[in-house]
């Protein structure tokens, strides 16, 4: 009976061991995922279909929407195109070093997406641009520090596209994803 | 400071190669790419239109800019005029190594936008020099006097080749080589002008010198001529300084008497002795070829200029056989007599050695009606008005591939002639005598066939008559209630000859009452005083009254038309009209009012084109409406815009006004622009209608492809333009359903 007591203790201790391991081990895996979560939150990064602009890998990109239905190369940077639900335009996810650079979503009228979800989710613009179709009324209009802009028309609430990217200045914004906007409406006869 | 160096013109070449062979190699038939390197042709032209300052002109040019700046760069000089800076290239260069479409798209846009702003900026300067030098100028005009009482027709004829060709070549030479040739062609002798500019207090010596220096070339050129015109040169010459002529010109001007008649009339280069037509077709379609003819002729004398010695050529010979013949009303026969046969005998001589160059005339001359009926739709020709008939349309590419093959030959051919024929006479007499015909057939074509002439840009779709102008005005001009019924309106008319004495005048007189359910018309009266002829220091004027009365009358739009038809001494059959409506209660105008000062006939064209709309298209004009009131107004400050869509308003300017049918497409396309804005789900549906960006609808207006919102409202234009809706489901029937159900329904 004395010889099982110090093999029954070692088992003991060992279940205990791997047991604290375990708990330790998922405490852990927890606990950064909740960092992960709360830093994308607390630095507004913008989430696209549960991925994340400067985060997301092609890799995510793929296993979270699939293949894309066409992969094309902008000045060296990957576009990956989806289908959106118009017909003669797809939605593009820029991939740059592997991550997620640049998202731009077009939004039809079946896919009823107005100004004011946005608006609900962002609150107010912080900057305005205007390009092409701005002599209709379709501006740009940018939360900078959020990363997420839309061409819309304001009376109506419609949205034509909404682009997702990292929080940027001003400056960076115009020069990377809005060359050709401005500040002022452009004249069209 | 302009740093354009050779590639960046090298850059082009390959462009003009594929997008627009024929005018850059000159040939014709030659087959164009629609895309090239991700550009796309209409792009490029646009941009490239923009790039070389020569906006609404054809696109031969432009490209000729090119070749003047890159033979500038290879002789090492700087480019002459104005150049745009780099940076207006290098986005345009990028477009060919864009990665995709969208990349493409993108950059192509950014480069269009920058060439526009360089050639607003041109133009806004251009604008302030004309300014700037018109102010400054002194106002130095001739006026000749002729008695031509004894002149007979078979001494006037002879002159009419020469006077053809120097009229067709003037839009194609220096200005002063041109204003001096007017001259010369109308008999005004350099000595003659030297005397009389002898001891004028002037700052324009210069000028006037290099004027009497080139009329002095055309004199050492063309010696014959001079003999033939003798008998029509004027007797005494005046020149006119202070502002009482009327005119206000930065250069020197002619005024003349027509011949047999008396008064001051026309300017150079407004009519040649065909008449206003003709010679604005043959300019279009051989002022190139008379152009090098007159430039080669011209400088092989430069030289001589200062010295009286007599050229010793065939000329030379020629001139001295027609001296005694000149005078005399056998001349022309003489001459056909004498050197009919010479000619004859040349001409022989030429065929068996250009043997290539004879039977592609022949071709085309036999291939006229294949290439005129069977050619694909092109934005070929340029823009004419005639009188007031508006010309748009297709298939007539053909036209300008005659042309071009024509002065081509032309082109080939002078070398020789100018070096065999008698350059005062054979060689211009050839010319017209050949070219004549085909411009004949080819305005007999477009008005037997309806065909019509896509103009490259909206501008020119009509033009005022040059020679006949009618203003109508009603006072008192409203608007009105029904409770002022009946009305007594005083219409007073104004006919004005703006050049030269108006004869056989022919009025009519129109009047519509437009309601929302009917229209029907009202009376019009005719003066009973119709004159012989009208003056233009004294234009005519016609007043009367009339009383509207019953309910016919309430809610509506009242609508006189005042048209006269009229001979002018270049010109028969000149057509214009002069409108004035009211409007009383609540008329057929919905939400569209005029705002601001309107001149009476582009108001009447407007509110014509308002009752068209509202009448014919009443759900289309009830959408527009349903966002509110929509203020018209009309902006007299450009003249190469039609319309302007500004949000809350839209701007009207007076190319598109002078005319209801082109009130109508102006109205049409801006008011679409308000749809967009005002119904954007409407814009939304259209962005995404499935194969819509495959088609581009052009009904004439020659817009950036790539503005979407611009395709929408030519779109809708398309289908109410008379002049462009018949074709408009079979070219662009997915354009067509799209705003048949979405728009119009």
């Amino acid at each position: 009976m004395n010889q099982t007591n110090p093999k029954r203790k070692t088992l003991l201790i060992i279940s205990i061991i791997i047991l604290i391991t375990a708990i330790f081990y998922f405490v852990l895996k927890y606990f950064n995922k909740s960092n992960k979560t709360l830093d994308s939150t607390f630095l507004n990064i913008p989430i696209y279909n549960n991925l994340e602009l400067g985060i997301s890998t092609e890799e995510e990109i793929i296993q979270t929407l699939g293949y894309p239905v066409e992969e094309i190369s902008k000045n060296g940077i990957k576009v990956l195109e989806y289908s959106s639900k118009s017909p003669n335009y797809n939605n593009e996810l820029s991939v740059e070093n592997g991550k997620l650079a640049f998202v731009k979503e077009i939004i039809t009228l079946d896919d009823n997406i107005k100004i004011s979800d946005i608006v609900n989710k962002y609150g107010d613009y912080e900057n305005i641009l205007y390009g092409p179709n701005s002599n209709v009324g379709f501006y740009l209009y940018v939360y900078l520090t959020k990363g997420i802009a839309y061409i819309g028309h304001q009376e109506s609430g419609l949205i034509l596209e909404i682009w997702y990217f990292p929080p940027t200045d001003f400056d960076t914004f115009k020069e990377s994803y809005a060359s050709d906007y401005g500040t002022t409406i452009p004249m069209v006869q | 400071m302009n740093n354009i160096t050779l590639s960046d013109i090298l850059w082009f070449e390959p462009y003009l190669e594929n997008f627009f062979p024929e005018e850059y190699f000159g040939k014709k038939g030659v087959v164009y790419r629609e895309t090239f390197n991700n550009w796309d042709r209409n792009s490029f032209k646009f941009y490239l239109q923009n790039y070389t300052n020569t906006k609404n002109l054809p696109i031969e040019v432009s490209i000729d800019r090119l070749r003047t700046w890159k033979k500038n760069l290879l002789e090492g000089k700087t480019p002459e005029g104005n150049m745009p800076p780099k940076e207006v290239l290098e986005n345009a260069q990028k477009v060919e190594s864009a990665k995709d479409k969208f990349e493409a798209e993108r950059l192509k846009k950014g480069s269009l936008l920058e060439s526009q702003k360089f050639a607003e900026k041109l133009q806004q300067i251009e604008s302030q020099r004309i300014a700037k030098e018109v102010a400054q100028a002194e106002q130095v005009n001739i006026q000749e006097t002729i008695d031509d009482t004894n002149v007979t027709i078979i001494q006037r004829l002879p002159t009419v080749p020469m006077r053809t060709v120097i009229t067709w070549s003037s839009p194609y030479i220096d200005q002063t080589d041109a204003t001096a040739g007017e001259l010369f062609v109308r008999g005004i002798r350099s000595d003659d002008l030297e005397n009389k500019f002898q001891g004028l207090q002037t700052n324009r010596q210069d000028e006037i010198a290099q004027l009497i220096s080139n009329i002095r070339k055309y004199e050492e050129a063309f010696p014959g001529y001079s003999k033939l015109i003798s008998p029509l040169s004027p007797k005494d010459i005046s020149l006119l300084t202070s502002a009482d002529s009327g005119f206000n010109q930065a250069q020197v001007a002619l005024m003349m008497k027509p011949f047999g008649e008396g008064g001051i009339s026309i300017l150079p280069k407004a009519g040649g002795p065909l008449g206003g037509l003709l010679d604005r077709v043959g300019q279009q379609l051989f002022g190139k070829a008379a152009s090098g003819f007159v430039n080669k002729t011209l400088s092989s004398v430069a030289g001589k200029v200062a010295s009286s010695a007599a050229v010793s050529t065939a000329a030379g010979t020629a001139a001295s056989a027609l001296t005694s013949a000149a005078g005399g009303p056998a001349g022309l026969l003489l001459f056909a007599a004498q050197y009919g046969k010479q000619i004859l005998g040349k001409i022989a001589d030429w065929i068996s050695q250009n043997k290539e160059a004879f039977i592609g005339i022949l071709g085309v001359a036999s291939g006229f009606g294949v290439i005129a009926f069977g050619g694909p739709a092109l934005v070929a020709f340029v823009p004419m008005a005639v009188g007031g008939m508006s010309l748009i349309g297709s298939a007539v590419g053909g036209m300008k591939g005659i042309g071009k093959g024509v002065s081509g030959f032309w082109n080939t051919a002078l070398a020789g002639f100018t070096t065999v024929f008698f350059p005062s006479i054979g060689v211009p007499f050839l010319i017209t005598a050949i070219t004549l015909p085909f411009v004949i057939a080819i305005i007999i074509f477009i008005i037997n066939s309806g065909a019509y002439i896509v103009p490259p840009s909206k501008s020119l779709l009509i033009s005022e008559n040059t020679f006949v102008e009618v203003t109508k005005d009603a006072v008192p001009s409203g608007p009105f209630k029904n409770s002022n019924l009946p009305l007594k309106i005083k219409y007073n008319i104004s006919v004005r000859a703006k050049k030269g004495i108006l004869t056989n005048l022919r009025f009519s007189h129109t009047c519509k009452v437009v309601t929302k359910n009917s229209q029907t018309n009202c009376e019009a009266s005719l003066p009973s005083d119709k004159p012989d002829s009208i003056s233009p220091t004294a234009p005519y004027i016609f007043s009367y009254e009339t009383t509207y009365s019953g309910n016919s009358y309430q809610d509506s739009l009242v609508m006189n038309t005042f048209t006269v038809t009229a001979d002018s001494s270049s010109s028969k059959n000149e057509t214009t009209s002069g409108s004035a409506s009211i409007i009383i209660g609540e008329a057929p105008t919905q939400c569209l009012t005029l705002s601001g000062t309107w001149p009476g006939g582009y108001k009447a064209n407007m509110e014509s084109a308002i009752a068209y709309l509202v009448s014919n298209y009443g759900n289309y004009v009830a959408k527009v409406c349903s966002g509110g009131d929509l203020a018209l107004k009309y902006n007299p400050t450009s003249t190469t815009s039609w319309g302007w869509f500004r949000g809350t308003y839209i701007d009207f300017y007076r190319g598109g006004l002078t005319s209801e049918e082109n009130a109508k497409y102006i109205l049409a396309h801006e008011l679409a622009h308000a749809l967009a804005k005002r119904i954007p789900s409407i814009f939304s549906r259209y962005i995404h209608t499935p194969n819509i960006n495959n088609e581009i609808p052009k009904c004439f207006y020659d817009y950036n492809t790539s503005e979407l919102s611009e395709r929408f409202a030519e779109s809708v234009s398309y289908y109410v333009a008379t002049s462009c809706q018949s074709s408009f489901s079979s070219k662009y029937p997915i354009h067509y359903r799209f705003v048949k159900e979405n728009v119009f329904k």
